[in-house]
């Protein structure tokens, strides 16, 4: 049975909110029902505390990628020379201020830093191939 | 040989380039920015990039990033379009150097062009009749009084590297003439970077008229008659028309060929059009507009000439095919412009059709009017024998019309087209002014 379709459970759930009851507890035949309030919420002022019944989906808990895009249009390269080794590589860690590619346009080599200390997760971009202004370079991770 | 072009604009200047190119066979490539990517140009050209955000500095003036994406994308020219970096010389140069075409004139001539003074100045060597005026930038409030009282009050003050209407100013006595040139100097160097402004006797009630000419640049210069874009509010033009109902043909002619000789004396290359103000039975040179315009498919229609197949044609250095007596203009040409007066969603969408009616736009239903960019949604233009036909054609295509969602200036530009003054061909560029305020006024 879906709780929240049930029109008298509702009604319970309602009263019980704008109640000034902490907990409370309930059983018939039909079911059996405990609410309790959130208690760290309900010591701010003027918000309305929700009983614990309404939470339904876990918080998540991993830190979210971030993309990191194209600020001109030029061409990619993660290496600033043909022969030398990457900037970055997947998996690398970088701090704020550190070059991730370089962005050719003009004949002017412009140097893409972080903003932000961050992990590279994957890159996203082919090098040596044109990118337009604000698409995907890298996928990071902040740390 | 062309064959691949970059079209460095949007709305539907960019969708009619589009199509010149898909007429031709070339590759067409449309540089965007963020706001403009659901948009008709980016659909349906083979390849599109975006080169920036939604302001104007951040995409379509990114010179930058405009030539990076024609050259990355294997371009063999640059098409500027109307507005934005079409009339600027540095990007032109920009784009020979990074070895493109550029479509339109040479670098050097549209510098030429740009400063007001300059161009008045090519215009007497050709020829021209210039309003009366000063031949120099105002050196100083001295020579600003001496010029005024041989000129004759009215005068109008001009910023030397202005346009589009600002940086003017009109004097219409000698006690407001200091503090007039302070505020024009002041605006001009704000607007323009450039603090020299020249005067003229300023027309109280002209008639704008303009010559379309192409020029190959290589001694062939033909003109496709002239349009009359005396229907304005605020300097901006509403209504278009070729033939203009009130040139006589002895004028006509002097008109035309005196622009083709201004476009031969400067070699001229691609296409572009001579301006002028017509004030009773004598007219004056104005500016050059180093570029195609947007009310160029009046001239298309009366000529059967493609003026963007032509551009790219000279662009590639073709000598045109044909000469003057080769052009001939026939019937007559109407364009209204519609504009919106908000932007927003649009919900519907319905633009007119049947005979002697053509549209260009780049908006559907579903579409945004970004308030971005310039409010111009589409052109209708109408084709016909005669203009009375003209006139009752373009009605009847602007009842078909139905735009939902934002607000359009469709009603006023009936009120226009079937204002007394307007269908008996007499009036000047304060038409607006006079019909629209009116009825504002009793309505």
């Amino acid at each position: 049975m879906n709780i929240i379709d049930n029109p008298d459970l509702q009604q319970i759930i309602t009263m019980f909110e704008n109640s000034s009851l902490a907990e409370l507890e309930l059983s018939s035949s039909g079911y059996s029902l405990k609410l309790k309030r959130n208690t760290t919420s309900a010591e701010f002022v003027g918000s309305v505390p929700k009983p614990e019944i309404a939470k339904s989906t876990p918080v998540e808990t991993k830190p979210a990628c971030e993309v990191i895009t194209s600020p001109i249009v030029g061409t990619f390269y993660l290496t600033p020379a043909p022969d030398a080794p990457p900037y970055v590589r997947v998996g690398s860690t970088v701090e704020p201020g550190a070059v991730l590619c370089t962005i050719e346009a003009m004949k002017l080599m412009n140097q893409l830093e972080a903003d932000f200390a961050c992990e590279i997760v994957e890159i996203l971009a082919d090098p040596e191939q044109m990118v337009e202004f604000g698409q995907p370079l890298f996928k990071v991770k902040r740390v | 040989m062309i064959g691949s072009i970059l079209i460095a604009n949007r709305g539907e200047i960019a969708v009619r380039v589009v199509r010149a190119c898909k007429d031709l066979g070339i590759r067409s490539v449309v540089a965007y920015s963020t706001a403009d990517k659901d948009t008709l140009a980016v659909q349906m050209a083979d390849q599109a990039v975006c080169i920036g955000g939604p302001e104007t500095k951040e995409s379509y003036l990114k010179s930058k990033n405009i030539i990076m994406a024609a050259c990355l994308t294997r371009c063999d020219a640059v098409h500027p379009g109307v507005g934005f970096l079409s009339e600027n010389a540095g990007f032109a140069k920009a784009v020979e150097d990074a070895g493109l075409i550029f479509i339109g004139p040479r670098s050097e001539t549209i510098a030429l062009l740009g400063n007001k003074v300059a161009a008045r100045k090519a215009a007497l060597e050709a020829g021209l009749p210039i309003t009366p005026g000063s031949k120099e930038a105002i050196a100083d409030l001295e020579d600003a009084k001496q010029t005024a009282a041989q000129v004759g009050y009215p005068i109008i003050l001009k910023a030397a590297a202005g346009g589009g209407g600002r940086g003017m100013r009109i004097v219409r006595k000698q006690s407001e003439l200091a503090s007039n040139l302070a505020l024009a100097k002041k605006e001009a160097l704000l607007f323009f970077g450039d603090d020299s402004v020249h005067m003229e006797r300023y027309l109280e009630q002209p008639r704008h008229l303009e010559v379309q000419l192409l020029s190959d640049g290589q001694g062939t210069v033909v003109h496709l008659g002239e349009r009359d874009c005396s229907v304005q509010k605020n300097h901006q033009k509403l209504l278009e028309e070729s033939p203009s109902p009130i040139l006589s043909d002895s004028l006509r002619n002097a008109m035309c060929n005196d622009a083709v000789r201004l476009f031969q004396e400067l070699g001229y290359r691609g296409a572009g059009t001579v301006e002028f103000l017509l004030d009773g039975d004598a007219y004056y040179f104005m500016e050059v507009n180093a570029r195609l315009q947007v009310e160029h498919p009046v001239s298309e229609l009366v000529s059967d000439i493609d003026l963007v197949h032509a551009q790219i044609q000279i662009a590639q250095g073709k000598a045109l095919s044909y000469c003057q007596s080769d052009v001939r203009c026939k019937g007559y040409s109407l364009e209204c412009r519609i504009n919106g007066l908000s932007a927003g969603h649009i919900k519907t969408f319905v633009m007119p059709s049947g005979p002697h009616v053509r549209v260009d736009t780049y908006l559907q239903a579903g579409s945004v009017l970004s308030p971005y960019y310039d409010s111009l949604m589409a052109k209708i233009i109408v084709h016909t024998p005669t203009r009375e036909m003209g006139l009752a054609v373009m009605l009847r295509a602007l009842d078909e019309v139905v735009i939902e969602g934002v607000k359009t200036n469709i009603e006023e530009q009936k009120l226009l087209i079937q204002s007394r003054p307007f269908s008996s061909g007499r009036f000047s560029t304060d038409l607006y002014a006079k019909v629209v305020a009116q009825e504002k006024h009793h309505g």
